[in-house]
């Protein structure tokens, strides 16, 4: 196991109203796997994976839970040593990579100062480096290194990011919505180099993004997630092949099929806000009255759901 | 009944190289179309395919550099005066992004009845009822409670579906959806898909619908069941015809490799690498760079779209006797 998340909440509160962003998040990160986290806008995706390089910002709070990288816990560490722990062990591509380059620096500078913040200074080491990573991630170094970031397509500075990624030999990425910026020849590129780099260097991945299908073409587990709880997890084939939360099954029922009959799909739509109960309760066409309640994540077998439905089937 | 026609349209954008040398750059090269009363017009391609110039030009907000945008029997360019007024209103465009394209200061109400007032004298209470009419149109429901919400009151499914009501608000005859649940979120995706074709039926509506995704211009046109489909690449139609005959027996290399990357729930691996390279061409077919087939003609002339099985533009396939 590389990374452990207990107990997660994170909350934002303006003073006038608290939003409970993630609550009560657990997951359990294998080394060398690839996980993927889905979830839609509002699902707390994003504000789960700045808790762990510690980047959520007020009003935003973690409110409580622990998340362990190799047995340490990151929140408790001072700023100096998270320090030695970003880039080098965690690194992280954030969404819309496309405005994440600084674009007053040259590609080269951007993997210099990177390197450089991190007590790498010779130019001539970082610049091997980098014209390696970005060899890797196919793009031509002679041309990139010296390029703006307005110079490079979409794609290319995805890229640059991932490669970027990679510089200091992390053993985790996160990665938020790589590929959901790209069009659909950019995004399965995209996803086989990401399963490349993951086969390669032996590097776990968190995935996260809001297509269910296009993670699960690389990810060996799934959690899925809706107004910041988890409500299932599993292994991508036994989730796609039988969805145990009836969210689960309406993301996966919401993707028409390219070959073969088409059928009209009919979809439960209230988006009302509830207080208690299950956070799906609204859409939900199979709820009864004991959804008023907020249902425990149950474990069934080798996967785990948040659903009355399974009360009974519980182990 | 032909309602609109744009005959041999070219966009042409100018790229300065130097200070004399001026590079020429098509968005849109030589696009034939025709839109009939009550069709669909399904448009497939990625992006910088040419699919939202070719939007803005059916709706009037680009200018073609070549060619005739004819509405109704009136080039809407050359004989502006007849005709320019009601089709500007007969045809409406619904955007990609509802997120940036609902004003974040005005309630519901004033999003509305401000196209509304622009082509109508109402009085306060047809105009209240008209609203609720299209409220209830695109199913945001109770529609009282939704006429003083603001944008950010709403989801992101809500406001798209916002979105619709106000272009459908001056009661067009075709209806240009470009990339319509592109930034919605997925579960919610079919549910609107299911209110814009309820709405086409009803309302016996044209439309062009644009998207890159064809699993979901598949769905759509599953619930239309009938018009055309173009693939569009580099400005240019490659391929036209029914949608399922493309699908099932695509012609043009391009069409192709699209359905070949399209993951399907059924089919999860990655397949084979498709060739990637962005350059510009200068002459010949657009694809060449990218396609498996290139022959030595296709770096010398560009193929036309003509009739094989369907319309498909490309070498490998002589005229169908």
């Amino acid at each position: 196991m590389i990374l452990e998340v207990r107990n997660l909440s994170v909350i934002y509160d303006d003073g006038k109203k608290i939003i409970k962003a993630v609550n009560d998040v657990n997951f359990n990160v294998e080394r060398g796997e690839i996980l993927g986290i889905i979830g839609e806008s509002g699902s707390g995706k994003t504000t789960l994976i700045h808790s762990i390089i510690r980047a959520i910002k007020p009003p935003g709070k973690i409110s409580s839970g622990k998340i362990f990288y190799e047995g340490r816990n990151l929140l408790s560490l001072n700023e100096n040593e998270f320090k030695e722990i970003l880039w080098k062990e965690i690194s992280f591509v954030p969404q819309a990579s496309q405005n994440a380059l600084n674009p007053v620096l040259t590609i080269y500078k951007t993997f210099y100062y990177i390197a450089e913040s991190h007590g790498k200074s010779d130019e001539k080491e970082v610049k091997e480096r980098a014209s390696e990573l970005l060899k890797l991630v196919g793009l031509d170094p002679k041309r990139v290194l010296n390029m703006y970031p307005f110079q490079l397509s979409g794609g290319m500075k995805q890229r640059v990011m991932i490669a970027l990624s990679l510089l200091l030999n992390p053993k985790l990425i996160l990665m938020d919505e790589p590929t959901s910026a790209l069009d659909m020849l950019n995004q399965q590129l995209i996803l086989k180099l990401i399963k490349d780099i993951n086969r390669e260097f032996q590097v776990t991945i968190i995935y996260v993004t809001h297509d269910i299908l296009n993670v699960a073409q690389i990810a060996n587990r799934l959690l899925v997630m809706y107004k910041g709880y988890v409500m299932e997890e599993g292994k991508t084939e036994e989730v796609l092949k039988n969805p145990l939360n009836p969210y689960t099954y309406l993301l996966i029922n919401s993707i028409p099929s390219l070959k073969g009959e088409i059928k009209a799909i009919n979809v439960l739509e209230d988006e009302g806000i509830y207080n208690k109960g299950c956070p799906f309760l609204g859409r939900c066409s199979k709820s009864f009255n004991r959804c008023g309640e907020l249902p425990e994540m149950r474990r069934i077998g080798s996967r785990s759901v948040r659903c009355h439905l399974y009360d009974s089937n519980a182990t | 009944m032909t309602l609109m026609q744009l005959k041999n349209v070219s966009v042409i954008f100018e790229d300065r190289e130097g200070i004399l040398r001026k590079k020429r750059f098509y968005a849109l090269k030589d696009i034939s179309l025709n839109i009939n009363e009550g069709d669909l017009i399904t448009v497939i391609g990625e992006s910088g395919a040419g699919k939202t110039t070719l939007g803005r030009i059916i709706v009037g907000l680009q200018k073609p550099t070549k060619g005739n945008v004819i509405y109704k029997g009136y080039d809407i360019w050359k004989e502006k005066r007849k005709m320019y007024s009601t089709y500007r209103r007969e045809v409406q465009l619904i955007p990609q992004d509802p997120y940036s394209t609902l004003p974040f200061n005005k309630a519901v109400e004033e999003i509305l009845s401000a196209p509304i007032l622009r082509w109508e004298k109402l009085s306060k209470n047809e105009l209240k009822e008209r609203m609720i009419r299209l409220l209830q149109l695109v199913k945001l429901i109770p529609p009282e409670d939704f006429l003083t919400k603001y944008p950010h009151q709403l989801s992101g499914g809500q406001k798209q579906r916002l979105n619709i009501a106000r272009s459908l608000a001056v009661n067009p005859k075709l209806v240009v959806a470009d990339e319509p649940v592109t930034m919605v979120d997925a579960s919610l995706r079919i549910g609107i898909l299911n209110t814009l074709a309820e709405i086409k039926n009803k309302l016996g509506l044209s439309m062009v619908f644009i998207t890159h995704d064809i699993p979901i211009a598949r769905y759509f046109y599953h619930l239309i069941n009938r018009g055309t489909t173009i693939v569009m690449f580099a400005g240019r139609i490659v391929e036209e015809g029914d949608l399922e005959e493309i699908l099932s027996e695509p012609l043009h290399p391009y069409t192709k490799d699209l359905i070949k990357i399209t993951p399907s729930i059924d089919n999860l691996h990655i397949e084979e690498e498709v060739k990637i390279n962005y350059s510009r061409v200068e002459k010949g077919c657009p694809y060449r760079l990218r396609c498996p087939f290139a022959m030595p003609i296709c770096s010398q002339n560009e193929p036309s779209l003509e009739q094989y099985t369907h319309k498909v533009a490309c070498y490998l396939y002589g005229k169908k006797q």
